[in-house]
């Protein structure tokens, strides 16, 4: 009965989730398309729901709902689901696809260069843990251990990539400090740079149009008479000169247009730019904006001390031993003196931590995805670019998961060491620490960098 | 010739990114068959256009084709390019459902009016919504890529199906659509005939469209000298409105 109860509570729940995929797909990614392969859309809704139930398990962990036993089968089934979708379906699929784009292969040879390209992501893919501590080969090869350990290395880099870079985007584009003063009688003196480039580039174009079309009448005439021989002698050298008058003036034109239409890219490029600048001046001017502000100080104070933490972790060899849960408890019983049931308390808090990680982070992830799918994508590579988010999605969850282990009390870290198999956890987040700053100190520099020159810009 | 060099018509071209603005744009020039890349701002295009071709009236025009890039991040900034356009045509994907149904915002950015744009399965629904009627501007709709969905039709007569990747075949459907269509924007512009006397006495000297291999439908061999005749307008013939000089 209890073995029921489970399944239909785990059933429901990715029905649930692969539903939300599903919509999300079609609302907010493919809204500007319509949604010609539905496989890829199940394969997206489908990952999805396995990456959310990851999640959920941890929760069902920590709040200790279901039967313990068919929870470890629970989280060996997901876990090799979704990690046979990541390195063996999504591969071969997005192969299959960009092949089938390329014009040049012939259709017969799409499969076998398929499984070509799969064979030699495989092998890559093994190599990736030759560089790092992780398991040796002596312990099996196709155990989950191996390939998760694989996937964390890949999942954490992108994570730490994405919040180093988060890091540091998220003050810079919400306080007003970093933004510039822009009025709106300079993005009307751009337009009309603008409108005159454009109405230079009209007029020479009308010339050379004109000119084409005198060219083509007099090759016509020329085609269609049939003189004598003098007087197409004498015809050849007149017409000729014309002609090639002509020609070298329609050659000119041309040479001349093409600067011109460079200059009226670059100020259309500026002149959105400056819009964009001026919709954010408004937008910090409301109360919603405001809000955001002071929101960006302190998420501004957090990400310094986030990169000041991981810069000491990565010098004094340094790994967290104590999790936000205990270290918060601690404090309020040590310091503040509340006086709280550790245990029950302990369960409560990591309970709400993971949750709130777990949505805050498929949110973030969603709308990243979101944001980036709508200006990359065009319609001929949209399939391709959607399935390596998916893998990316993945990977991010599965690691996500290995990283929790660090966020909640040691009792349940047992349970997810047992769950996830003999790793080396402290390495992860080692590696996590390194590359986050990597990708903030780069964030910061390429903010400067874009920041210098577009202050030299605007300045005249 | 210098006052020749101020005549032309401005005519948007808008939709989303990626529906074949450009493509068609070459196509109604007469040099379909390349591949281009996103259009970023505003490229212009000239095309040549014999208006109101067979009747004694017949000239040849040049149109300014503003083929507007569609990206999303850039369609605010875009409307500076609206200025002074007597028509636009309105381009979406007939194997894109979705940028049909956007066609109403691109409309409600050309005159204003709000539309919602709401989506719907059936076709003919969906090309009502888009109500070019209401805009104060001619407007022509035309779906691109037709070859890849040989089994559709347009679903009305005044709606084109286009592969810009061939040449519009004269005196085919297309063709005629898209002459009624700029000529109704020409109508428009402060410019047309002289009086009907001296088109009487020149039109001898006017030949029928003699199609020159590899241009499209629009050139002919006798645009020189029928342009010399365009100047200043006193009588619309065809009101009785009497407009001013231009």
């Amino acid at each position: 009965m209890e073995g029921n109860y489970d399944t239909w509570v785990v059933t429901a729940s990715l029905i649930l989730f692969f539903i939300t995929g599903w919509i999300f797909y079609t609302k907010q990614l493919f809204k500007n398309y319509e949604v010609h392969n539905k496989f890829v859309q199940f394969i997206f809704s489908f990952t999805f729901s396995l990456s959310c139930s990851l999640f959920e398990l941890i929760i069902f962990e920590i709040a200790d709902v279901l039967d313990p036993v068919s929870r470890q089968n629970y989280w060996t089934n997901c876990l090799s689901i979704i990690l046979f979708t990541l390195v063996v379906v999504i591969p071969i699929y997005m192969a299959f696809l960009s092949i089938q784009s390329l014009k040049f292969i012939q259709p017969k040879a799409t499969l076998p260069l398929t499984l070509l390209f799969w064979i030699v992501f495989l092998y890559f893919f093994w190599k990736i843990g030759d560089p790092f501590p992780i398991l040796s080969s002596k312990h099996g090869i196709f155990t989950i251990e191996q390939v998760i350990s694989r996937v964390g290395v890949i999942g954490v880099t992108v994570m730490a990539v994405l919040s180093g870079f988060g890091a540091v985007n998220a003050p810079y584009t919400y306080m007003t400090i970093f933004m510039r003063p822009v009025e709106e009688i300079q993005a009307q003196q751009l337009e009309k740079r603008l409108i005159h480039a454009m109405d230079m580039i009209v007029s020479k174009k009308r010339k050379m149009a004109r000119n084409q079309l005198e060219l083509k009448r007099l090759n016509a005439e020329k085609s269609s008479k049939e003189p004598s021989f003098l007087s197409r002698l004498w015809s050849n050298f007149n017409e000729g000169v014309s002609e090639t008058n002509l020609e070298s003036q329609i050659s000119r034109m041309e040479s001349e247009i093409k600067p011109l239409e460079t200059l009226s890219k670059y100020l259309f490029l500026e002149l959105v730019e400056l819009r964009n600048m001026l919709d954010r001046v408004k937008f910090s001017k409301t109360f919603l904006g405001m809000y955001f502000n002071v929101l960006g100080h302190f998420f501004s104070l957090y990400c310094i001390w986030k990169i000041f933490i991981s810069f000491i972790n990565i010098i004094f060899d340094r790994v967290g031993k104590v999790d936000p849960v205990t270290r918060l408890i601690e404090i309020s019983v040590n310091y503040v003196g509340i006086d709280m049931d550790v245990r029950y308390w302990s369960q409560y808090i990591s309970f709400f931590l993971v949750g709130v990680i777990a949505i805050t982070s498929v949110r973030g992830l969603l709308i990243t995805m979101a944001k980036f799918f709508v200006s990359i994508s065009n319609i001929r590579s949209s399939n391709i670019i959607v399935l390596g988010f998916a893998q990316i999605m993945g990977m991010y969850f599965v690691s996500s998961v290995l990283l929790m282990r660090m966020n909640v009390p040691p009792q349940y870290r047992i349970i997810l060491t047992q769950v996830l198999g003999k790793l080396q956890f402290n390495f992860y987040h080692r590696w996590f620490d390194v590359i986050f700053l990597i990708s903030a100190v780069t964030s910061i520099v390429v903010f400067s960098i874009i920041r210098k020159s577009s202050d030299a810009r605007f300045r005249h | 010739m210098s006052s020749l060099d101020e005549t032309s018509t401005k005519i948007l071209v808008l939709g989303d990114s990626c529906v074949g603005k450009t493509s068609l744009c070459h196509c109604i020039a007469g040099e379909p068959g390349r591949n281009y890349d996103s259009t970023i701002g505003a490229t212009v295009i000239m095309a040549w256009h014999e208006y109101r071709a067979g009747t004694p009236e017949q000239r040849t025009e040049l149109l300014e084709l503003w083929d507007i890039g569609g990206m999303v991040a850039h369609r605010q900034a875009a409307q500076v390019f609206f200025e002074g356009a007597v028509g636009a045509i309105l381009v979406h994907d007939l194997t894109n459902k979705r940028s049909e149904e956007n066609l109403a915002t691109w409309l409600t950015m050309l005159d204003g009016k709000p539309r919602a744009p709401k989506t719907s399965k059936d076709p003919a629904a969906v090309a009502l919504k888009v109500d070019i009627e209401s805009c104060n501007i001619p407007v022509l709709i035309v779906g691109t890529k037709a070859d890849l969905v040989p089994h559709k039709g347009p679903v009305s007569y005044d709606r084109l199906h286009i592969d810009s990747l061939k040449n519009i075949l004269r005196g085919s459907a297309n063709s005629i659509t898209l002459a009624r269509f700029f000529d109704s924007c020409l109508d428009r512009t402060r410019r047309t005939s002289l009086s009907s006397s001296f088109f009487a006495a020149n039109s001898r000297s006017m030949t029928p469209n003699t199609s020159i291999a590899g241009s499209g439908p629009n050139v002919t061999s006798s645009g020189a000298a029928s342009n010399a005749n365009v100047t200043n307008r006193t009588m619309s013939p065809f009101t009785t409105i009497p407009i001013g000089q231009s």
